[in-house]
């Protein structure tokens, strides 16, 4: 255990001293599991860590959802939908804010990433709230908050990445985060809501759209449809595996984005290598958290831990409660993905000997994955937005989005407390 | 010198993760519509995927898009700064080429031992050397920035491409 | 008091697990406390990156498929051609007895303390569409494979074979990706896809039997006092090889009832089978003696005869 626990603060110590986490991560487990093992074993391992890694078939998914994100951002997709969106509920107070969220539903349909979704959305909903007198604070708050749709609405990638460390199938995940998806997409509709009625200056109403210009607007989202039906219906219809139907998906996109004359050569070539550049940063995560958890593998802690939880006596559900909360607090101030790899070898096993189903749980880790990304002082998804609109301020990122973070942890207790939310669809696959 | 880079790892990548996708599609398409799957399809997709990964890690160090705890920086007087960038970016070096030579042996070891793919009997060696020389690259990467430092990218914040990560 | 790290790629139930940790608790209790197991949580590594883990020391002891690591292994392959057996027991010691015999086995295995050789039991043809009687039925039907024999064994038989890992079988057969799989009895509760095949083709002798290394690390048995040593020795070999074969036959066992209670239909491959597979996987043997020669083993057919030979032996 205090093996474990000084690997831990290793980690933590070089990240602040600003060395990339993935490096503080491969470093420190390879000296633990150096000093434990011998340096023979220990190097040969870690070769052995980027081998399985980079020649792992499975793990093909993530370039692939990744790139289909990009390719239908390039198609310009994004913006029909805020469009249809927009056309529908405009004209209510934070009309365009209530868009912006299901805009970010249906985007997240077809896109697996959080952060992509939020920088698409930032550069097609942002532009008009700032137009109609938009108070910056709620803008970029629902922009972060909605972005997140992107990973509990399938696909996601952080769901695929889940499925595969701990063995639990994909096309079940996806179906689970469906109705989650939903509820949060409402929660957040809430948050809008309220915030405009305390600040009613906040999020003005917009122009009423007028039936022939929402059937128009409708019309326009044909392509998201067409992406959504291929991809999963493929899936669930039994024409291709997960795996394949990002490879269908990215194709799909691409020759959609082709089709609208949004792909020279040039911007493919830009497209593509985009996409390989965030794989190959979150595969070097990836196979730092796995020589982190190989040392972890050696030491006592997920022992230790098992034992400690048993002895505590809490209910089993008290148990995933207090697991949420260790994950919440955690999010704040770790990079997410980082955060599931290194602690799901330890929760995991503990969770499944407790008898709950591996999907729900899926399905938790989505959500702590989601409220760490907006909440401050570390979330990418502020960052992005930071980064992304030169005129708004950190501070006012901060301010609008704590409500959003509230509405998060309120639909994650609910699927908590009722796990049929997320397993009720799943049950219907045999 | 940085142009190049881009220029060839950005090629190499970017059609290794094309052909990844035509690959899936023709796969499908072909046991679907000819009940004939494209032999090695799997293993296939497996050195591609190490292609995109390590031919893209240069880039990913050059353009400093590794996810980096920023907040501090501006607590921290420029010289100091600088002289702790570069001393990071030295030991990622290190560790990158200590990496490229654990990946080297590991290449030799199973050029050794006749190690192939299952279906197309290829040979692994060749492909566990290039990720090799592809660390090692990244590794001269780290050198190069001790020399001219690169501000860190937070990925997904590039002006065209809103490119996310997993979460 | 020595501490062998066990490290195993298949879940803590499984059979291969718990019968390396039976073995253990046999040594430390015949060693009198001298010796002990440590089973990690989770492996160290894949599967396929096994085998050189025991040989550089991350892990001590563990076990392997010699298909995992296509092109490495070339003498196993032998006892992965069909119809060799129908129980796990017997061929996995008739493959221990023919180790022991063929030094050119051994000389595969270079780098780790092989404690012992073994088989699973006899290869199932699954599927969920239709009843297999004849060779010309799976002709155009997708199956999934794992490596190995199998992959060769199911392309001349005319399947349309796609290689995809064994966790991957439920999701590939239950949305209908795949129409079957081939596996032995065991895999089907393992990989939970009872609820989905409908069909399952069983054959005298097995279609195939995948091929297992159970081994130490060649450092840490060096290191070991003369005394353990010897209890090593002893378990080794014959005694590792029928244990781990039996407890294989027992969970196929109970794979077979646990499949006839879900209501899967069985077939028996009849003698015009029998005779269409053998008539199409002939070649595969002369490929595999050219081999096994040009990689040292003298006179491969005979050892193939002996091999087939040792496990009649056996059966009686
Ligand atoms: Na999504
Ligand atoms: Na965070």
């Amino acid at each position: 255990m205090t093996a474990a626990l000084l690997g831990f603060g290793a980690v933590f110590l070089l990240a602040l001293l600003r060395v990339p986490l993935a490096f503080a991560m491969g470093f420190v487990g390879f000296v633990a599991l150096g000093l434990m093992r011998g340096w023979g074993p220990t190097a040969a391992s870690a070769a052995q860590v980027v081998y399985d890694t980079g020649f792992a078939y499975t793990l093909s998914v993530v370039p692939l959802f990744i790139l289909m994100g990009n390719f239908v951002a390039k198609a310009g997709l994004a913006h029909e939908l805020f469009r249809a969106a927009y056309a529908f509920i405009g004209h209510v107070r934070g009309g365009l804010a209530h868009a912006t969220v299901l805009a970010c539903a249906g985007f997240g349909a077809i896109c697996g990433s959080s952060i992509a979704t939020a920088a698409t959305m930032s550069k097609v909903a942002y532009p008009s709230m700032k137009k109609l007198g938009y108070s910056d604070y709620l803008s970029t708050g629902v922009i972060a908050a909605g972005g997140t749709l992107g990973i509990m609405i399938p696909p996601s990638t952080i769901m695929v990445i889940y499925g595969i460390v701990t063995e639990t199938n994909i096309g079940k995940l996806f179906a689970a985060g469906v109705i989650p998806g939903l509820m949060t997409a409402a929660f957040l509709m809430a948050g809008v809501s309220w915030i405009t009625w305390r600040d009613p200056q906040a999020g003005p109403a917009g122009e009423r759209s007028t039936w022939p210009q929402r059937w128009a607007a409708l019309r326009g989202i044909w392509g998201v449809l067409v992406l959504v039906i291929v991809v999963l219906g493929g899936i669930y219809g039994g024409v291709f595996t997960a795996t394949e139907g990002a490879g269908i998906g990215a194709a799909g996109a691409f020759f959609f984005a082709l089709a609208r004359g949004a792909l020279p050569p040039k911007v493919l070539l830009q497209v593509l290598v985009e996409s390989a550049r965030t794989t190959a940063m979150l595969f070097t995560i990836l196979i730092a958290a796995m020589m982190f958890s190989n040392f972890i593998n050696f030491t006592s802690m997920p022992g230790d831990l098992r034992d400690w939880i048993t002895h505590m006596g809490l209910s089993p559900v008290m148990v995933v409660g207090a697991m949420m909360l260790i994950y919440v607090l955690l999010g704040t101030i770790m990079e997410e993905l980082s955060m599931v790899l290194l602690t799901i070898p330890v929760f995991f096993p503990i969770v499944t000997a407790l008898g709950f189903d591996p999907v729900w749980f899926g399905v938790l880790i989505v959500f702590v994955v989601q409220i760490g990304l907006i909440s401050p002082p570390v979330g990418m998804n502020l960052f992005v937005l930071n980064a992304l609109l030169d005129d708004v301020s950190l501070k006012q990122i901060f301010r609008g989005v704590w409500l959003f973070v509230l509405m998060l942890i309120g639909a994650m207790l609910l699927v908590l407390e009722w796990p049929q939310l997320a397993l009720w669809l799943p049950g219907f696959m045999k | 010198m940085k142009r190049l880079l881009d220029a060839l790892c950005g090629l190499l990548a970017g059609v290794a993760l094309f052909a990844i996708m035509a690959l899936t599609l023709v796969d499908v398409l072909g046991r679907k519509l000819l009940n004939h799957s494209i032999t090695g399809s799997l293993e296939l997709t497996e050195i591609l995927m190490v292609v995109v990964i390590f031919a893209a890690l240069p880039l990913v160090s050059l353009h400093g898009e590794h996810v980096v705890f920023d907040s501090l920086d501006h607590l921290m007087p420029p010289w100091l700064h600088r002289l702790q960038q570069a001393v990071v970016d030295l030991g990622c070096a290190a560790a990158l080429g200590g990496l490229a030579w654990l990946m080297w042996e590991k290449a030799a070891q199973m050029a050794s031992y006749g190690d192939t793919t299952a279906q197309l009997q290829l040979p692994m060696g060749p492909f566990v050397q290039l990720m090799a020389v592809l660390c090692g690259l990244t590794a001269l990467v780290h050198l190069l920035l001790m020399l001219q430092p690169t501000s860190h990218h937070h990925i997904g914040v590039d002006d065209d491409v809103p490119a996310g990560g997993a979460t | 008091q020595t501490v062998l790290t066990l490290s195993s790629w298949v879940p803590p139930a499984h059979t291969l697990t718990t019968g390396q940790i039976e073995w253990c608790e046999m040594l430390a209790q015949k060693a009198a406390g001298k010796i002990k197991c440590n089973a990690l949580p989770r492996a160290v590594t894949a599967a396929p990156g096994t085998f050189d883990a025991v040989r550089n020391g991350l892990a001590d002891l563990s076990f392997t498929v010699h298909g995992y690591t296509p092109g490495r292994f070339v003498m196993p392959q032998m006892v992965e051609f069909p119809f060799m057996g129908d129980s796990a027991e017997v061929t996995s010691v008739a493959f221990q007895r023919m180790y022991a015999k063929y030094p050119a086995f051994a000389e595969e295995h270079k780098g780790v303390k092989v404690l012992a050789v073994f088989t699973h039991g006899p290869g199932i043809i699954f599927n969920t569409k239709k009843p297999i009687t004849k060779a010309d039925d799976v002709t155009g039907m997708k199956f999934r494979v794992g490596g190995g024999m199998v992959n060769e064994i199911s392309k001349a038989m005319g399947m349309n074979v796609t290689l995809k890992p064994a966790p991957e079988s439920y999701e590939l057969l239950s949305t209908g990706v795949m129409d079957g799989t081939l596996f032995p009895a065991e895999s089907v509760e393992g990989f939970k896809i009872d609820k989905v095949i409908k069909h399952a083709t069983t054959f005298p002798g097995g279609l195939y039997n995948t091929s297992f290394v159970f081994m130490m690390n060649q450092a840490k048995y060096d290191s070991l006092p003369p005394d353990v040593k010897k209890i090593v020795d002893e378990m080794s070999g014959e005694f590792a090889a029928r244990m781990l074969g039996r407890g294989w036959d027992k969970v196929d066992r109970r794979g077979m009832a646990f499949m006839q209670a879900a209501g899967v239909q069985f077939t028996k491959a009849d003698a015009a089978f029998v005779g269409a597979v053998k008539t199409k996987t002939a070649g595969l043997e002369d490929t595999w003696i050219k081999a096994a020669e040009a990689k040292g083993l003298k006179n491969a057919k005979q050892v193939l005869a002996d091999y087939r030979a040792e496990i009649a032996k056996l059966q009686k």
